[in-house]
């Protein structure tokens, strides 16, 4: 059995967290939103982000390295020729499968596949998502020399 | 004064008619005008009041979450909920398998039927109410009690267990909040002398320490508390956190309507604004003076006595203040649980309510 | 009720009424999840209650299940590290540590000072983000939305500061056999040190916002008690094992990657509220970790020392030793350990983890009984399962 001091005490304990409650969350009207609205307001991403890659389709060798490396097996190359001669004809990742881990950077001998700023990818299908960086109209295709839109960050290791 | 001309257009509505189409039934014609003039008065005050009560919602709950709320259909997001309501509209209405149809089909209007009619008795201004019934304050009650009968036809209705365990909470909650909120009721009752809404505003004339929440004469030391019963009552009545457990979604996914959708969900979801308005609107003309402004200036000899919008702002104000905290405490406050909500209901609120019935039922006699 | 709880329910069977009572009650069958809200993931609950009151809970599990352990067994070393990052995902750096430990071990892979003072600064870390989201989901599932989303707030900080160095946001792939991925960037260790700063000064509004509200107080003080014994015969680890009162953490009690340089307590009460082994002491033993992880975080990176963060032998082509070990290690949610062997090759021959979730899981049955829907969902939300890592 409660006694009436007990009863009391809650009665009064319900009302004071209320208000401590409220006095928390009032002032938070009147405060600056924390969030961004987002296609407007990018978020800042750090270079280090491992985003959708970033492709040199001229400096690539087509060793096979990277899509030795991958645990998933998404990367698919085809090459005319060889080393340095070699011509891209498809250097496909599938992004259904990608985990995003970027090991496939740390092999490249000529340094040509880097993890990029995208984040988001959208599409109705499965093939939509799965993008050929060696299609030369492809916007997405960085060239030797062209600059960069942001700071490579290597993850070339031993 | 509106509505009191609005209720006869729906005679003169019918006399045209009846001269129209020739020698019939005039009733049916009698019918036919209120329908429509109810259709209007739906469409011209139902809807922005609710609206209006689910942008406020959504906009305060975003600033007090840190986020900025709906922010993009409209200047400041304004049409958000016209939106909204618009894409509900357009949503494919589904019966699940095994639903009792007829059941499932009424029980939304049910419930939008209860909500909207506690608004006849609110009185917004001096000369502005719809009817003003002696009993006014029973018909509201009985009103709520309405709103219950569609939400166990929904749950039982809906063939789905989540929405039985809802709608059983809600008739346990029932129960409970409905003793304390008459009881708590009836405290102005017995200060005013009378149980018609219109009669109680009335009682409170004048400047503020006349409202019966502050009223002079020791009146208050039995006022406020009721007026804490009413109002927590009201929340359970309103569904609103902490008394969410019908719909709680954390628990019973969403509760009686979790079966809904489109439009028959809309009518579920528009009248629990239309009912926490209609009850800050009680709660205003029971406790906090109704239309009267706390300087006096629109009771007897004052400037602006019976000027009906005077009247209608302050009411508003009075319930839009009461509204928002409605609001305030749902984004604060997390869930009782069933047992706790009866614990409450009845051994803390309906005992404080009793002992202030009782006192003020003395200080009547003294 | 009693005669009730012996019955066994197959999947898809009805209940029978076997209520020896003048009144009978038929009894219902729930099928919570694994769609429901607040089931975190795709648990699935089979619930047998009368009226609102729970008798029996079964647990199915296996909605998420991958193949995480045999995946690692093809995969060469360094492809596996990304893998159990899935596993349990809000703590993905702690899954990592707990498989590169045993490995390491095995292997006898001496870590650079740097490297395990980072992989211990990450861990804490991902344990602070680890922390708030389940407090804050917690407060979701007992019908608090606003602490949650400002738990949220801190954390989307917290990740921020993880995707610096790291690169992602969630699944990580930030430790490495013999080291770490990438030392620390310049001005990261300020950032890192405001962000400790932020999340210190919000606990206070956390704890009265939520956890010393009376409603919240009453909902789960003395709630779903897990008390010492059933922790122990469960084989219950991590926050709940100390909540009922055991002073239990790997990371003092055998530890690893150089926990032992660091000052820090193993918070075990005092139960102010409630009693040990409740609901409320599992959610302020999961707040008062998250100072303590703190406190390590400014620790290790006052004293970061300077040097390698990867060991020169161990490259991307590595292959461990025959040999086998078992090590544990402590993550957010309990014990995290794997059975290593190798015979020499270039897959591991043998992986076999043990993740705290899976064992954390089982108390759901016999602790559920007797409860009512509103309590069930307390006792889920403050046991905090990933269901990632209990599928695996
Ligand atoms: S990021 Fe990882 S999964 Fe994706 S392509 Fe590179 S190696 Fe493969
Ligand atoms: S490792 Fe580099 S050079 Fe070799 S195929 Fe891949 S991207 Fe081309």
């Amino acid at each position: 059995m409660l006694s009436f001091r007990q009863w009391a005490g809650n009665v009064w304990n319900g009302l004071k967290t209320t208000f401590t409650g409220l006095s928390i969350t009032v002032p938070y009207i009147f405060r600056k939103p924390y969030t961004l609205q987002y296609p407007e307001e990018v978020p800042e991403i750090p270079t280090t982000e491992r985003g959708l890659h970033n492709f040199e389709v001229d400096l690539c060798i087509a060793c096979d390295q990277c899509a030795k490396i991958c645990p998933v097996d998404c990367i698919a190359i085809e090459a005319e020729g060889k080393g340095k001669f070699a011509r891209m004809t498809k250097f496909e990742i599938d992004y259904t499968k990608c985990l995003f881990c970027a090991l496939c950077c740390e092999p490249c001998p000529t340094e040509c596949i880097h993890m990029g700023p995208t984040f988001d990818l959208v599409g109705y299908t499965r093939e939509e998502v799965i993008i050929n960086y060696a299609d030369r109209e492809n916007p997405r295709t960085f060239s030797d020399g062209e600059k960069l839109p942001y700071e490579i960050v290597s993850f070339a290791r031993k | 004064m509106i509505l009191a001309e609005v209720v006869p257009l729906s005679a003169k509505l019918a006399v045209l008619m009846a001269d129209f189409v020739g020698a019939s039934p005039i009733w049916i014609f009698h019918a036919i005008g209120s329908l429509i003039v109810a259709v209007g008065v739906l469409a011209l005050v139902v809807t922005p009041v609710g609206l209006g009560g689910v942008y406020l919602e959504r906009k305060l709950a975003g600033r007090m979450q840190n986020r900025s709320g709906p922010n993009r259909v409209g200047p400041y997001g304004l049409l958000q909920t016209l939106a909204d309501g618009v894409k509900l509209l357009a949503k494919e209405d589904i019966a699940q398998e095994g639903a009792d149809l007829p059941l499932f089909r009424m029980a939304p209007y049910i419930v939008f039927l209860a909500a909207f009619a506690g608004f006849v008795v609110l009185p917004f201004a001096p000369g502005v109410i719809a009817a003003d019934l002696d009993v006014g304050i029973f018909y509201f009650l009985a009103l709520i009690g309405l709103e219950t009968i569609g939400i166990v036809m929904a749950g039982w209705s809906s063939n789905n267990k989540w929405s039985l365990l809802g709608s059983m909470r809600e008739v346990a909650q029932v129960v409970s909040y409905e003793l304390p909120l008459g009881i708590s009721a009836m405290v102005p009752v017995i200060a005013a002398g009378t149980m018609s809404v219109y009669g109680i505003t009335e009682a409170q004339s004048g400047h503020i320490f006349n409202w019966f929440l502050l009223k002079d004469g020791y009146w208050a030391i039995v006022m406020i508390p009721s007026f804490l019963v009413f109002y927590v009552s009201s929340l359970a009545a309103a569904k609103r956190a902490p008394f969410d457990l019908p719909e709680a979604e954390s628990e019973l996914v969403a509760g009686f309507h979790t079966e809904y959708s489109g439009m028959r969900f809309g009518m579920f979801f528009l009248p629990e604004y239309a009912v926490m308005l209609s009850l800050s609107g009680i709660t205003t003309a029971l406790f906090l003076g109704g239309w009267h402004d706390p300087f006096g200036m629109s009771g007897e000899g004052g400037t602006f006595h019976n000027v009906w919008w005077w009247g209608l702002i302050w009411f508003f104000l009075k319930a839009t203040i009461l509204f928002l905290s409605q609001i305030l405490l749902r984004w604060t406050l997390p869930r009782l649980r069933v047992d706790q909500v009866m614990y409450l209901c009845y051994k803390v609120l309906l005992p404080i309510s009793m002992v202030c019935l009782v006192v003020a039922a003395a200080m009547r006699l003294i | 009720m009693e005669t009730i709880q012996g019955v066994k329910l197959n999947e898809g069977e009805r209940a029978a009424p076997v209520l020896p009572r003048d009144i009978q009650s038929d009894e219902l069958v729930f099928n919570m999840g694994p769609q429901h809200p607040s089931t975190h993931g795709v648990l699935r609950l089979m619930l047998r209650t009368d009226g609102e009151v729970v008798l029996e809970a079964q647990p199915l599990i296996g909605n998420l299940h991958r193949c995480c352990e045999k995946i690692l067994e093809n995969l060469t070393y360094v492809q596996g590290l990304p893998y159990v990052d899935r596993m349990d995902y809000l703590g993905a750096i702690n899954m990592e540590m707990g498989l590169v430990l045993p490995v390491e071990k095995a292997a006898g892979v001496e870590v650079p000072k740097r490297a395990q003072y980072l992989r211990v600064v990450m861990c804490e870390l991902n344990r602070v983000i680890s922390h708030l989201f389940a407090a804050g989901q917690f407060g979701l599932d007992m019908g608090a939305f606003t602490p949650f989303l400002y738990m949220f707030r801190e954390r989307e900080e917290g990740i921020n500061v993880l995707n610096e160095i790291t690169g992602g946001r969630l699944l990580y792939h930030y430790i490495r056999y013999g080291g770490v991925t990438r030392d620390v960037p310049k001005g990261w260790i300020e950032r890192c040190l405001k962000w400790c700063d932020r999340v210190d000064e919000h606990m206070d509004e956390y704890n009265s916002l939520l956890t010393y509200n009376h409603i919240f107080l009453n909902r789960t003080c003395g709630v779903a008690v897990l008390d010492k014994e059933t922790c122990l015969d469960y084989g219950v680890t991590g926050p709940i094992l100390r909540a009922a009162g055991v002073p239990r953490d790997l990371r003092k009690d055998m530890p690893y990657s150089c926990y032992e340089d660091f000052d820090f307590d193993v918070p075990v009460g005092p139960f102010e509220k409630g009693v040990a082994g409740d609901s409320w002491n599992r959610h302020r033993q999961r707040l008062r970790e998250a100072e303590e992880s703190i406190k390590i975080i400014r620790q290790a990176l006052k004293n970061l020392p300077e040097g390698e963060t990867q060991h020169p032998k161990v490259t991307r082509a590595w292959k461990a030793p025959a040999g086998e070990a078992y090590v544990a290690s402590e993550a957010p949610r309990g014990e995290i350990s794997a059975y290593f062997v190798s015979d020499g090759g270039k897959f591991p021959y043998r992986m076999r983890m043990r993740g705290p979730s899976f064992y954390n899981i089982a108390v759901l049955e016999t602790c559920s009984r007797g409860l009512l829907i509103g309590d069930l969902i307390a006792l889920m939300g403050s046991v905090d399962i990933t269901l990632g890592e209990v599928d695996r």
